[in-house]
């Protein structure tokens, strides 16, 4: 008996204590140990900020989830590489000490991306064009998710997706259709269907930097976007359709702030499900005072000035459907990509050129090359480094038609660990070609309740015309 | 004084945002970029302003004008936006537009000469000089100036604005609300850039109704109300050189003895008999984009009205006959309906599909300038007794449509990385129930009357004096615009072409615009314009503005 009550009293009295064991006192996941252990030692309170962002319950809840929906985590994965031992979380790569890490960097830019590298040392592509060095500021790596609402999705939904003998996706509903893709096309498709990373878009404004051949600005450019998916809704009810548009993939309208001569071009971009069906894009044209439709298929002439054409929009907004390619699985590699940086990309005037510092980790990506059947088309290919945990286009090239190295681009994404909203800073694409970049910034608001539809329809042009 | 007075205070006005504009600037340069959207806050609520400075110089190269500098136009132009609350807005384009060349040519002969004819010899044209002169009606200092309100289910715009309706580019179809001023270049102007300096603004009430709903799987409904109080305005073209500069539309040939007098009879002010209406409703049924018209309003263009002729003794000036007319504008009737898609079962290489527009309207007892059973009957001049003064118009009903295609092409041979956009319409009038002769008089007589004492009298069948530019029953026209842009947009060519087929005339607009850097625009284009020069039939008007121009823009 006495044993008994002793026993109940050592029960009562752990349920007592567990009580007042603080919830932070749990032992953190082994992926966010890194990234707080470097914050602790570097001192730097954006690094701290950071950490603590990775460590919050919500974070940590839904990165458990989604670790256990893919079955893997970037920070495992990373750690079981070993090659070039020298870039490690904390070093700062410049054009200045590039030379001692030239041989390691380029071994961590795998599949011809060491393009990155030729940046910093001017040489290669940027031989004749060096005026965007960069500034890598290693760290370590993050296991990264996308919003909730891709998870469930994908769990609800992926089952029904195939890919047809066109290539192209069927049976899609919401979510990434393959979650476990074993084909490039499976990739492409996934990076596809998050379009926006979200249900809707706002970026008030969208800012164009243009540079020319001397590296120096040359023009600006100032627009407003909004996007909106109709159908594959994650997060912002009615899920997965708003009734009413269930033909409608997506629709994006913009309205152009300036200079002069754009002020007031407006434009409503509609991007149908049928796979057969262009996009309806309809305009108004100040100069013409007129609403005006504008042909739907012609995606590849650059937008207002950019590097940038519809085909590019958001890194890849091609249709399998009337665009035939090869699409090939190059193979999976640990690499050096951007990281998911807190603050924008730092532009400064620096090593002779318009350098950018922003935070670089090895992550384990899919790389994918699109080789395109039709001689007239603008590219000749695509290669892209895929994030193997968020899906998304990490980096990536074009080669025209004539088989050189076109344009490149890299992405610093902005990423919400709370939430897993993934979503852009201001990416710089580089023609080295025609040796001019443009620097897009954006100020995104993503997801927002009841926005309205009179942003995407003839009502929205109406009310921009003059 | 009053001209003076007001000249100093539009330049104040222009130059005050101007300096606003450039200090906001400097102060951007020093944070890094040169960044804006030239907003300001003013009593808490944005105002944004743009503009452009714009001078022009074109040399001709007719015959007539060859080598000479025929003009010299000035623009400065300021648009502005000021919210005023969540729903409203007051919007304003404030123009100052002149012409340097009556300056610079002023003591040079051959402008002398150009501008003194013998139709209207006692009137100066000095007032194309600068667009504020008291002679000028169309005073464009407040070129626009209107109220945007909205609501929930209604848009209202009020105050002086432009409605541009319809789909067609180069010739004007369904775009008929507000007229035209063509005094300088006619078509070719600007044409090719939606009339953006040609139109006339006009005092309207628009309202747009958005029901929100979708009847029969009509998407975007939209209804669109305007009312013009009673102050309707007419197409500028100064056929007798009045006060058509150098540029204006060739006269009429007449004897030398002749003279006509056109008496405006235009009513001025507001006179709610003169109330115009019109309606348009604009939807999106499967992706046909279309709309449908309604107008009712009074007729953009000049009628002459016979008044009988009259003696001038002694004749100063050789013309001792006057034919006297009054103009005449009457009503219009017009119903329409546009509709463009794009055509993707039409593909060029498997890129691109065009875009197909179709405009048409159809207009009810449209006045024509009546000529009588048959050529030589001058019925329009009022001197055939067997057409009294009476039987000068013929009121008929007109189709007029246009049929376009609108295609970007890939030629990558001639532009590795973007399209070349080509914009082919084309054009068909057709008159219902034509019994007899029209005409587009006073162009009536060759250039061989013009040596002779007489003018040859109603009667004179198969004269060789005579050969009027007819109204035909079917009249077809043809419109070619292209154009590419190389270095990701900034350099643009491109080549518009109009051709009458009744007349064989035409007319190309050829251009380069340079869009290097945030502000500066230039553009280097050629104007040439061939019909037939004797009669001045068609393009025939206007091909002494052949030109070669340079504009040069420096926006904000």
């Amino acid at each position: 008996m006495a044993k008994q009550h002793m026993k109940l009293h050592f029960i009562a009295l752990l349920l007592v204590l567990g009580m007042f064991i603080p919830a932070g006192a749990e032992e953190l996941p082994s992926w966010v140990k890194p990234w707080k252990d470097f914050a602790a030692t570097q001192g730097d309170p954006v690094y701290k900020e950071w950490a603590e962002r990775l460590c919050t319950p919500e974070a940590i809840k839904l990165g458990k989830e989604w670790e256990e929906y893919l079955g893997y985590n970037a920070v495992d994965m990373v750690a079981k590489d070993t090659k070039a031992p020298s870039i490690k979380p904390g070093l700062v790569i410049t054009p200045e000490n590039v030379k001692q890490y030239e041989k390691e960097l380029r071994e961590l830019l795998p599949y011809g991306f060491d393009w990155e590298v030729d940046r910093m040392t001017g040489t290669g592509l940027f031989a004749g064009y060096n005026y965007s060095p960069l500034e890598m500021v290693i760290v370590p790596t993050t296991h990264a998710w996308n919003d909730r609402g891709y998870m469930e999705a994908s769990k609800k939904y992926a089952g029904t997706c195939t890919v047809d003998d066109k290539n192209i996706l069927r049976g899609w509903v919401a979510g990434i259709p393959f979650p476990k893709p074993k084909t490039a096309i499976e990739i492409v498709h996934n990076y596809d269907r998050l379009t926006i990373m979200g249900d809707n878009l706002n970026s008030l404004p969208l800012t164009f930097g243009y540079y020319g051949r001397d590296g120096k600005q040359e023009r600006e450019e100032k627009i407003e976007l909004h996007w909106q998916n109709y159908v594959g809704r994650i997060k912002v009810p009615p899920f997965p359709v708003i009734p009413g548009f269930e033909d409608i993939y997506e629709k994006g309208s913009i309205v152009a702030l300036y200079p002069y001569d754009l002020r007031g071009f407006a434009a409503v971009r509609t991007r149908y499900k049928d796979d057969k069906a262009e996009d309806s894009f309809v305009t108004y044209i100040p100069s013409m005072r007129r609403i005006r439709r504008l042909s739907g298929s012609n995606t590849q002439d650059p937008l207002v000035g950019s590097d940038i054409s519809w085909e590019d929009w958001k890194g890849y907004w091609s249709k399998v459907s009337i665009h035939p390619a090869k699409y090939e699985l190059l193979g999976e590699a640990v690499v050096l990509c951007p990281s998911f940086n807190p603050r924008p990309i730092k532009y400064e005037e620096k090593y002779g050129g318009r350098s950018q510092r922003y935070w670089w980790e090895r992550r384990p990506v899919w790389v994918v090359k699109i080789t395109y059947d039709e001689p007239s088309y603008i590219y000749k290919m695509r290669t892209w480094y895929v994030d193997k945990e968020t899906f998304a286009m990490q980096q990536m090239f074009w080669h025209d038609q004539k088989g050189r190295l076109w344009k490149v681009w890299d992405w610093a994404w902005r990423w919400s660990p709370d939430n897993g909203e993934l979503d852009y800073w201001n990416p710089c694409i580089l023609d080295v070609i025609n040796k001019h970049t443009t620097i897009a910034t954006h100020t995104i608001t993503l997801n927002m309740p009841n926005l309205s539809e009179n942003l995407f329809n003839l009502r929205y042009l109406s009310s921009k015309a003059h | 004084m009053k001209k003076l007075k007001f000249t100093v205070v539009a330049l104040i006005v222009i130059a005050f945002p101007l300096q606003f504009a450039a200090a906001k600037e400097k102060a951007d340069a020093g944070a890094g970029s040169a960044s804006g959207t030239n907003t300001y806050q003013i009593f808490c609520r944005p105002f944004s302003i743009n503009g452009f400075l714009m001078q022009e110089a074109a040399i001709g190269f007719d015959p007539k004008f060859a080598g000479k500098n025929v003009s010299d136009y000035s623009t400065m132009q300021l648009e502005w936006t000021y919210q005023i609350s969540e729903g409203v807005s007051l919007y304003g384009i404030n123009r100052l537009f002149g012409d340097l060349a009556y300056q610079i040519q002023s003591g040079k002969r051959w402008w002398q000469e150009a501008n003194n004819t013998p139709a209207q010899k006692s009137r100066a044209r000095n007032n194309l000089a600068w667009e504020w002169t008291k002679n000028d009606q169309g005073a464009e200092f407040f070129r626009e100036l209107y109220f945007d309100i909205e609501s929930k289910h209604v848009n209202f715009r009020i105050g002086r604005q432009q409605v541009v309706w319809g789909e067609s580019d180069g010739l004007r179809l369904m775009d008929f609300i507000n007229p035209q001023d063509l005094r300088r270049e006619w078509v070719l102007r600007d044409s090719d850039e939606g009339y953006e300096y040609t139109r006339i603004p006009l005092w309207l009430l628009k309202a747009t109704y958005f029901p929100g709903i979708e009847p029969f799987c009509i998407r975007d409904l939209q209804i669109e109300f305007i009312l013009n109080p009673g102050k309707p305005k007419q197409n500028r073209i100064e056929l007798y050189e009045a006060d058509g500069g150098v540029w204006a539309t060739n006269e009429p040939n007449l004897p030398y003895t002749t003279r006509v007098n056109v008496n405006d009879i235009h009513p001025h002010g507001i006179r709610t008999r003169n109330m115009e209406y019109a309606m348009r409703i604009m939807g999106n049924f499967k992706e046909w984009l279309f709309t449908l018209n309604f107008y009712y309003g009074t007729q953009p263009d000049v009628i002459l009205k016979p008044k009988g002729p009259s003696l001038t003794i002694p004749p100063w000036d050789r013309a001792a006959l006057t034919l006297n007319f009054d103009r005449e504008y009457s009503w219009r009737r017009i119903v329409g309906f546009t509709i463009n898609r794009e055509i993707s079962q039409i593909k060029l290489g498997g890129q691109t599909a065009p875009v197909l527009r179709v405009e048409a309207l159809y207009e009810f007892k449209k006045p024509f300038q009546n000529e009588g059973k048959r050529i030589g009957d001058m019925a329009w001049t009022g001197l055939n007794p067997k057409y009294g003064l009476t039987g000068y118009k013929k009121d008929k009903d007109q189709l007029r449509y246009m049929v376009g295609l609108d295609w970007p092409v890939y030629l990558r041979f001639l532009n590795s990385r973007e399209s070349f956009f080509c914009s082919a319409q084309f054009f068909m009038y057709y008159i219902f129930g034509l019994d007899g002769q029209l005409v587009n008089a006073p162009f009536y007589f060759n250039e061989k009357v013009s040596k002779d004492a007489l003018p040859p009298l109603p009667g004179s069948y198969n004269s060789d004096r005579i050969d009027p530019w007819r109204i035909h029953k079917t009249q077809k026209y043809f419109s070619f615009l292209v154009n590419t842009q190389y270095d990701n947009k900034r350099i643009v060519p491109q080549l518009l072409f109009l051709y009458d087929f009744e007349e064989h005339g035409y007319a190309i607009k050829t251009k380069v615009n340079l869009a290097y850097g945030t502000h500066f625009r230039p553009e280097l284009g050629v104007m040439y314009i061939h019909g037939d020069h004797d009669t001045g039939k068609s393009f025939g008007l206007f091909q002494k503005n052949a030109q070669v121009y340079l504009r040069l823009k420096y926006q904000f």
